[in-house]
């Protein structure tokens, strides 16, 4: 990128590193201290916000004044320790969403006097102060003397963080005419609340456990599964992948959806190599977060157990004993034996907004380790993770 | 941010210090005790509402959380006055109503720290309000001599004196009192009040 004939040179964060490890060390700990600040003032950016929209929620629902009224914004001061930044978009989410409800009957107006620092000298004293601070001298300006200042402090004491709100009538005695004090717990989700559609914070509440909750605690899941085995290590004829059509049920056991349980069905077809049914138990634990998530995808470990009942020509190399070739061709020409037996089973799963989701697993057969038509995929503390499957899962 | 949830009695994520958690990761919490109702409500999709069961009257919730700064991020002082400032502001606010002054109240803090300073003060201002008291954002003002004065004085003798030097010059009235929330010594977190009316300064607290 060319600026006024000098190259600007994108500078990857190992150089940036390398630049701030070379700097002098009170250089560094700045750096470090307005990292750090930022990280604090991001933290508290929507718990700030929400303060400010259940603020002017209050001013809907009871208006300090009883018609529309001038108000001039004197001031926003942030916590001890964080700069102008949080200030300034603190101020900016003030007056969008003031501007969004008329109806609180407070119009914010510009009064550069107001926050200039002015100067007035009498026969008593010569007097030093903000203009909002002095009304005289904004009277003097030429102000209506009738108008109001908004006064908006915030601050965290310990874990929480508080907002304090007063309105100041700009007359000579300054008299302030409403306060208010509104406090929000660290870790209390942030309600997020529409600008330009204040509802009160328990609707706020409302709507985010009906998100959370969406369709419910159970849903009904529809896989397609495929299920491959490993080759053997020595002669002997792997079992052939198994596709399998599968539903059921799950059941959300908590609210934020961090711990699911299944029972599902499945079915497998081919024509001419096998059938096979299954009924399996899985449970799901979410790894991503604390909490299902609206807006990224979701992350499950599971663990369950399987079992499996197939049958057909194509099934004879599920025994314990190697299959060779004579065998399986004259097994091809019958029915071929029922076979059942037991999975366990352990993976992983992304799910897309609890609709749409993509797992992949590995599984071992207890009962068929030692049998030679099966390898493994890999092994830990010597159980034989002879299977590898994958889904596809889609939940109504 | 870190946040657990310890329904008492029962410790399921205990954040005492032990053999994965330091005293520091201690120290960086601020814990307080709630209803099974007020944790529900403050924190919904984590604590299971009490409804349609038969309400434990003793289950409470220890709500832990990670302070919003750090410790040593701010200067201690100015920490220790911050983090009480809510219960400080209501404290004085409730030793002024208690003096049945029907006056305009004024703060003035006098702390070593500025800023401060300005937060104690617009704390204080809205706990008077929230007291039902009438309050005037007007700072009564001294003339530079009387500054240059009272800045020679003893803490325990500026005061009083300055309050008489309001009376004097004008700047309290008769229908006025101020409310002093003062750090005595500046190695102190705790603050004294006291309150200026008619002339005559009187320690609260």
């Amino acid at each position: 990128m060319r600026r006024r004939g000098v190259d600007v040179v994108a500078v990857t964060p190992a150089l940036l590193a390398a630049a701030l490890a070379a700097a002098p060390p009170e250089e560094r700990q700045l750096a470090e201290l307005d990292r750090v600040r930022a990280t604090i003032a991001d933290q508290i950016q929507l718990s700030a916000y929400d303060l400010v929209d259940e603020l002017v929620h209050g001013w809907t629902v009871s208006p300090p004044f009883p018609a529309p009224t001038p108000v001039v914004l004197a001031g926003v001061t942030v916590p001890v320790g964080l700069g102008t930044g949080l200030q300034a978009l603190v101020e900016n989410h003030l007056t969008a969403v003031l501007g969004h409800h008329p109806t609180t009957h407070l119009q914010l107006v510009h009064c550069p006097a107001c926050a200039a620092v002015v100067v007035r000298s009498g026969p008593e004293a010569t007097v030093i102060s903000r203009g909002v601070d002095d009304p005289a001298v904004l009277a003097d300006l030429g102000g209506d003397g009738g108008r109001y200042a908004l006064f908006l402090d915030l601050e965290a004491e310990g874990a929480r963080l508080v907002l304090r709100a007063r309105l100041t009538r700009l007359t000579p005695e300054l008299p302030i005419v409403w306060a208010r004090t509104l406090s929000s717990a660290a870790g209390a989700p942030a309600l997020l609340r529409q600008p330009d559609d204040l509802v009160s914070a328990e609707a706020a509440r409302a709507e985010y456990l009906d998100a959370l909750r969406d369709r419910g605690p159970i849903s009904v899941p529809a896989r397609l599964a495929i299920r491959t085995y490993a080759l053997p290590d020595d002669d002997g004829v792997p079992p052939p992948p198994y596709l399998w059509l599968q539903t059921g049920v799950e059941l959300a056991t908590t609210t934020d959806q961090a711990w699911t349980a299944s029972l599902v069905a499945g079915y497998s077809f081919v024509p001419q190599a096998y059938q096979g049914i299954l009924a399996q138990a899985r449970v799901h634990r979410l790894v991503s977060g604390r909490s299902r998530s609206h807006v990224r995808p979701d992350l499950y470990a599971f663990a369950g157990a399987a079992v499996i009942s197939t049958w057909g020509p194509a099934t004879i190399a599920f025994r314990d004993r190697p299959v060779n070739t004579d065998e399986l061709l004259a097994a091809a020409a019958l029915e071929g034996p029922r076979t059942s037996f037991g999975a366990l089973h352990t993976g992983l799963e992304v799910r897309l907004g609890q609709r749409l989701g993509f797992s992949a697993f590995l599984e071992t057969l207890p009962s068929l380790a030692d049998s030679g038509n099966l390898g493994a995929y890999v092994r830990v503390l010597g159980v034989p993770f002879a299977s590898f499957g994958s889904e596809v899962t889609c939940w109504f | 941010m870190t946040l657990w949830l310890l329904a008492a009695p029962l410790a399921a994520a205990d954040p005492m210090p032990g053999l994965v958690r330091s005293r520091d990761a201690l120290r960086r919490l601020d814990c307080e005790r709630l209803s099974a109702w007020d944790a529900a409500d403050r924190y919904p999709g984590r604590v299971p509402r009490p409804e349609g069961r038969e309400v434990d009257p003793d289950r409470t919730y220890v709500v832990c959380a990670d302070r919003l700064f750090a410790p040593g991020f701010r200067d201690p002082g100015a920490e220790a006055a911050l983090w009480g400032m809510s219960d400080t502001a209501a404290s004085a606010a409730a030793a002024a109503r208690a003096t049945g002054l029907a006056r305009i109240w004024h703060v003035e803090v006098f702390h070593a720290s500025s800023p401060v300073a300005a937060k104690l003060g617009f704390a204080v201002k809205a706990a008077l309000v929230a007291e039902g008291l009438a309050v005037s954002d007007r700072a009564p003002r001294l003339g530079p001599d009387d500054l240059d004065v009272l800045l020679r004085l003893e803490p325990l003798r500026a005061y009083p004196a300055a309050c008489a030097r309001w009376a004097a010059t004008g700047g309290l009235s008769g229908e006025d009192a101020l409310l002093g929330v003062v750090q005595l010594d500046r190695r102190a977190t705790a603050l004294q009040v006291g309150v200026c009316a008619d002339g005559g300064w009187t320690w609260l607290r």
